[in-house]
C-alpha cells in the first residue's frame, strides 16, 4: 500500500497560481479567495530598490502521519485512508471547527456548498488513475513531486535522499507529508528560511516517519 | 399539602394558571432576550441553509434561469467574502465558544460550589441548594445551546453515536453530558423530594459524586482545549481544568449573587445566603488572581486582547474585590459577570491569535511559538451581529428554564 507523500522545490516558484486553478476544477473547490485547498503564500520585504524581494511559499494541507485533525474529530468525519492521505466523509461532518483549530497549518476550510469543511485530499481517486495530483500536474516549473514515500524507487524518495529538506512547524510533532526542498542557491536559502529552521536529511528523519506510519497503518481506511 | 400544590413521584408540584406559569415578569423579560436570539438564529441558519454558495460545478451548463443567481453568488464570494462566511479560517472558534464556556462553567462551577456547601453542610445551604443548583443547570443548557448553534451542521451529530471517538475530548462530552445532566436533575430531585428518609440516606454519596463529575467535567473540558497542538496560548495554561473551575467559580457566584439580589431579597436567609457568597467571591477571586499572576497571561499587550485582559482583571477581579470590602455586593456581582465573559473572549480569541499560515509573514510559517507580544499582526475578526444576537438568546433560555422550573417546583421554598 502506498503512502502518499509530496516534496516541493519552493524556488522554482513562480506564483502562477495554476496549482490552485487546477485544484479547484480538479476538485470542484467552491468559489471566493479564501476557499483554497492549496494556495502560495507571498512575502515580501526589503527596505531599498537594491535588496527588494518577493518569497513565494506554495503549500497545502501536510497530511500528517499523526494529523491531530484526525485525533479531535468528534463524529469521525475527519479520517485516513489508503495512502495515508486525511479526508473528510462531508456526509459525516458537523462543523464543529475543531479540526480546524488542532491543525497547525489552516489548511483546512469550510465548503458553504458542502455543508462541511473541507481541505486537500492529494486529489485521491485522481492520484489512483493518472499517478499525480491536480496541482502537481499543471505545475509549468515542476515545483511538487508527488509520490509513493515508501517506494525506494519514486522519483519522491530519490529526491528526498538527494537532497536537504524542511517541513513546516516540526516542533508539533505532527510529521507532515509536505517535504520542502532547501534552495541550492545559497542567497535564496537565506532569504526565504530565516534563521532556526532544522534541515533534515532523509536517512535521519526515516526512522521516525517509518515508525509512526506503521502505528497508524491500521487506521487508514479503503479510498 | 398547601392548596393548589399535586404531588408526583416525591415532589411537590405548584398548580399554576397558564398565565403565572409564562407570562411572569421574568418570563417576559426572557423572551424578549429569546426574541432577540430568534433574530439571530434565523439569520444564521438562513446562510448555512438559504443562501446560494457556488463551485466550480454549479458553473458547469449555466443558462439564462440560473445565470443571474450565479453570477450575484460569484460576485459575493469573490469580493465580498467578508460579508457572507460566517467562518473564517483564521478563526474558527469565536463568541459562540465564548459564550459556551462562559455560561457552561459558570453554572457547573456554581453547582459544584453548591454540592461543596452540602457536603461540608453549611447551614445556608439547607435553603438555598435546590435553587442554586436549578440556575446552574439552566445556564449550563443555555451555554449547550450556543454551541449547537455553533456547530454548522448539527444534522449530522447522530454519527457520535453511530462512530464513537473516545480519543476526541469534543466526543467525550457526549458520555459526559448524558451522565451530567440527569445527575443534577437527580440531585435537585433529592434535595426537593418529600421523601426525606431516602434522601437523607443518599445525601452524602450524592454530592460526592456530584463533586467527582463536576471536577472530571472540568478536566475533560481542559482537554478538548489541549488537544488542539498549535494553539499554545491553550496548551501552555498550566492545569487548564483549574483555571476553567476557578473562574466558572467567579462567573458562578456572580450569578447567584445577581440572582438572590433579584429574586430572594424577601426570604429570611437572604443576609446569610449574602455573607456566604461574599466570602466565597473573596476567596475566589484571589485565587484566580494567584493564577494569573503564575501562569503568565499578563503578557498579552496586543488590541483587543489587551482589552479584554483588563477588563477581565479590573471589571471582574479587582473592582468586585473592592466591593466586596464595602459590601457593595449586588454591584460587585455585576462586575464580575461581565469581566469573566471578557475572560472568556480573551481565552478563545487569543488562542486564535497567532496567524498560522505563510500569508502574513515567514516566522509563524516555520516556527512552532506563541508569543503574541512579537506579532506584528494578529488574529482577530468581530463577531457578526446574528452571533451576538444568539448569545443573547442563550442567556434568555437559560433564564427561561429556571424561571419555568421554579414556577413548577418552587426551588427557591427548599423543603428542608
Amino acid at each position: 500500500m502506498a503512502n502518499y507523500a509530496m516534496a516541493l522545490e519552493y524556488q522554482n516558484c513562480i506564483d502562477c497560481r495554476a496549482c490552485e486553478v487546477a485544484c479547484k476544477d480538479e476538485n470542484q473547490v467552491m468559489l471566493g479567495a479564501d476557499k483554497q485547498r492549496i494556495w502560495v503564500g507571498v512575502v515580501e520585504g526589503g527596505k531599498t530598490l537594491a535588496d527588494m524581494f518577493v518569497n513565494f511559499y506554495p503549500s497545502q494541507c501536510n497530511h500528517c502521519v499523526d494529523a491531530p485533525c484526525v485525533t479531535v474529530c468528534p463524529t469521525g468525519a475527519s479520517h485516513f485512508v489508503e495512502g495515508g492521505i486525511v479526508k473528510v466523509d462531508y456526509d459525516m461532518c458537523i462543523i464543529c471547527k475543531g479540526c480546524m483549530e488542532a491543525c497547525p497549518y489552516e489548511a483546512r476550510f469550510v465548503d458553504e456548498t458542502r455543508h462541511a469543511v473541507d481541505k486537500c485530499t492529494f486529489c485521491d481517486g485522481r492520484t489512483q488513475e493518472f499517478g499525480t495530483t491536480a496541482c502537481s500536474a499543471t505545475c509549468p516549473t515542476k515545483v511538487r513531486t508527488f509520490g509513493d514515500l515508501d517506494d525506494p524507487n519514486s522519483l519522491l524518495r530519490k529526491t528526498l535522499e538527494s537532497r536537504e529538506f524542511f517541513v513546516l512547524k516540526e516542533g508539533e510533532d505532527t510529521l507532515p507529508k509536505l517535504f520542502y526542498l532547501v534552495p541550492q542557491d545559497e542567497k535564496f536559502r537565506k532569504r526565504t528560511m530565516g534563521e532556526g529552521i532544522k534541515i533534515h536529511k532523509w536517512s535521519d528523519m526515516a526512522p521516525k516517519y517509518e515508525a509512526a506510519t506503521a502505528k497508524r497503518r491500521t487506521e487508514w481506511k479503503e479510498a | 399539602m398547601e392548596r393548589g400544590v399535586k404531588e408526583c413521584c416525591g415532589l411537590n408540584f405548584k398548580s399554576v394558571s397558564f398565565g403565572e406559569l409564562f407570562l411572569n415578569k421574568t418570563m417576559l423579560f426572557a423572551y424578549v432576550l429569546l426574541a432577540v436570539g430568534l433574530i439571530g438564529w434565523i439569520q444564521i441558519y438562513g446562510l448555512r441553509f438559504g443562501h446560494d454558495f457556488v463551485n466550480v460545478k454549479d458553473m458547469i451548463g449555466v443558462d439564462a434561469d440560473n445565470a443571474k443567481q450565479l453570477a450575484l453568488a460569484m460576485k459575493e464570494q469573490i469580493f465580498g467574502m467578508h460579508h457572507i462566511e460566517e467562518i473564517p479560517r483564521t478563526e474558527p472558534w469565536g463568541i459562540f465558544v465564548a459564550q459556551y464556556t462562559y455560561l457552561l462553567y459558570g453554572g457547573s462551577a456554581l453547582i459544584f460550589l453548591t454540592a461543596l456547601a452540602e457536603l461540608f453542610n453549611l447551614h445556608i445551604a439547607h435553603k438555598a441548594s435546590a435553587a442554586l443548583m436549578t440556575l446552574g443547570i439552566a445556564l449550563a443548557l443555555g451555554g449547550m445551546t450556543s454551541i449547537a448553534s455553533d456547530w454548522g451542521n448539527p444534522l449530522n451529530i447522530y454519527w457520535m453515536i453511530l462512530n464513537p471517538q473516545p480519543h476526541s475530548g469534543m466526543w467525550m462530552m457526549l458520555p459526559l453530558y448524558s451522565i451530567y445532566i440527569p445527575f443534577t436533575f437527580v440531585e435537585i430531585y433529592f434535595l426537593m423530594t418529600n421523601k426525606r428518609e431516602l434522601a437523607k440516606k443518599l445525601a452524602l454519596p450524592l454530592v460526592v459524586i456530584g463533586l467527582g463529575i463536576d471536577v472530571a467535567e472540568f478536566y475533560i473540558q481542559g482537554i478538548l482545549f489541549q488537544l488542539n497542538e498549535p494553539r499554545h496560548l491553550w496548551t501552555n495554561f498550566p492545569s487548564l481544568w483549574l483555571y476553567f473551575l476557578l473562574t466558572g467559580m467567579v462567573s458562578g457566584i456572580a450569578f447567584a449573587l445577581i440572582y438572590a439580589g433579584l429574586a430572594l431579597r424577601e426570604k429570611e436567609w437572604y443576609e446569610e445566603l449574602k455573607v456566604t457568597l461574599r466570602k466565597a467571591g473573596i476567596v475566589t477571586i484571589i485565587l484566580v488572581a494567584l493564577y494569573e499572576t503564575i501562569s503568565g497571561l499578563a503578557g498579552i499587550h496586543e488590541a483587543p486582547f489587551s482589552t479584554m485582559f483588563w477588563g477581565y482583571v479590573v471589571v471582574g477581579l479587582a473592582l468586585p474585590l473592592v466591593l466586596f470590602f464595602i459590601k457593595q455586593d449586588f454591584l460587585a456581582a455585576i462586575l464580575m459577570a461581565i469581566g469573566t465573559f471578557s475572560a472568556r473572549e480573551l481565552f478563545v480569541y487569543a488562542g486564535n491569535a497567532e496567524p498560522m499560515t505563510n500569508r502574513f509573514g515567514m516566522g509563524p510559517e516555520a516556527f512552532s511559538t506563541y508569543n503574541v507580544a512579537e506579532l506584528e499582526k494578529v488574529v482577530y475578526e468581530n463577531p457578526h451581529t446574528m452571533e451576538v444576537l444568539i448569545i443573547i438568546g442563550c442567556v434568555g433560555l437559560g433564564i427561561a428554564i429556571f424561571k419555568l422550573l421554579d414556577t413548577l417546583l418552587d426551588v427557591s421554598n427548599q423543603p428542608h
